[in-house]
């Protein structure tokens, strides 16, 4: 076995990494569509307040909440579906979000309706969890600012608990574009130009 | 270069092919065979062939299900695949050294 035999058998198996990573990158869709669809829900519910509405405030958020929820999850089955390959990372990545999801319904959803706290603390009950799972997808796909997404999460939530509570909705949709909707286009972009490569 | 050290190598995994499937799978929790076709680069009767000698070694596990009404082949490494690929790097390792040896 020459120097040219364990070179190729060499580049094989780096390319064959690369094309295997480069398939598995996450599309990012799974942030979009929920964050757009949550920064119309914090964007009525304010406009509810506004207009002394507020029967309203509470219906629109467990409507809100459960249909963000279910779209998150309906995407999720539709990619996973999709994929021809299924890493370890991709996997734990599924599990991530699956346990962030639980952890939000039973502190930001189940205990608010039951009065535990008032609904208007939810922001600042699941920011940090939320920002749990940015930064462990981040580690493990390692892409830098995702990780640095979850950062911002945790420091919103921080921000939220020292400023007057009229104000928290502008952080609230401020971390939802610029942390939630802004990694997922950034993922999404990524993952059309890695796909194009693994074609070629 | 030592004879012995070359014939170390696991011949089965010795071909580029192959070779190529067991880098994707050791990467992969499963990948299909579209993948692996696509990503390594060869046909479909080619790439069975090669899938069917690491099955028949039990190097690797496939499965085959519909998925509606299309049929998916899921191939994933098993236990003695994994341990089959990383002696096959060690060894690779091995003779890189020695060449390096030869050289200085």
């Amino acid at each position: 076995m020459n120097a040219n035999q364990i070179q190729q058998d060499i580049t094989i198996i780096k390319d064959m990494i690369a094309k295997t990573r480069r398939a598995t990158a996450q599309s990012g869709l799974i942030f979009v569509i929920p964050g757009i669809l949550l920064i119309v829900m914090v964007t009525a519910i304010k406009i509810f307040e506004y207009m002394r509405l507020s029967q309203l405030v509470i219906p629109t958020l467990i409507i809100s909440i459960t249909v963000v929820g279910i779209v998150s999850f309906i995407i999720g089955i539709t990619v996973t579906g999709k994929q021809k390959v299924v890493t370890y990372a991709n996997h734990i990545f599924g599990q991530i979000w699956i346990a962030c999801g639980i952890c939000c319904i039973i502190t930001g959803f189940l205990f608010p309706i039951f009065k535990m706290y008032n609904w208007n603390l939810i922001a600042l009950v699941c920011w940090p969890v939320i920002g749990i799972g940015f930064y462990l997808t981040g580690v493990i796909f390692e892409i830098k600012f995702v990780k640095w997404a979850g950062i911002v999460w945790w420091f919103a939530a921080l921000v939220m608990a020292f400023i007057p509570g009229q104000f928290r909705f502008i952080v609230v949709i401020l971390t939802i574009f610029f942390a939630y909707i802004l990694p997922g286009l950034i993922l999404n972009r990524k993952y059309k130009m890695w796909s194009q490569k693994n074609e070629a | 270069m030592k004879h012995e050290q070359i014939l170390k190598l696991d011949p089965l995994i010795h071909a580029p092919i192959r070779l190529a499937i067991l880098s994707i799978l050791i990467t992969a929790e499963n990948a299909n065979f579209t993948f692996l076709k696509e990503a390594i680069g060869t046909t479909d009767g080619n790439l069975s062939t090669h899938l069917t000698k690491l099955e028949e070694r039990g190097y690797i596990n496939i499965k085959k299900t519909f998925k509606g009404k299309k049929p998916q082949t899921m191939c994933t490494i098993t236990d003695k695949g994994k341990v089959a690929f990383q002696s096959y790097l060690a060894q690779l390792e091995r003779i890189v050294e020695m060449q390096k040896e030869n050289k200085s």
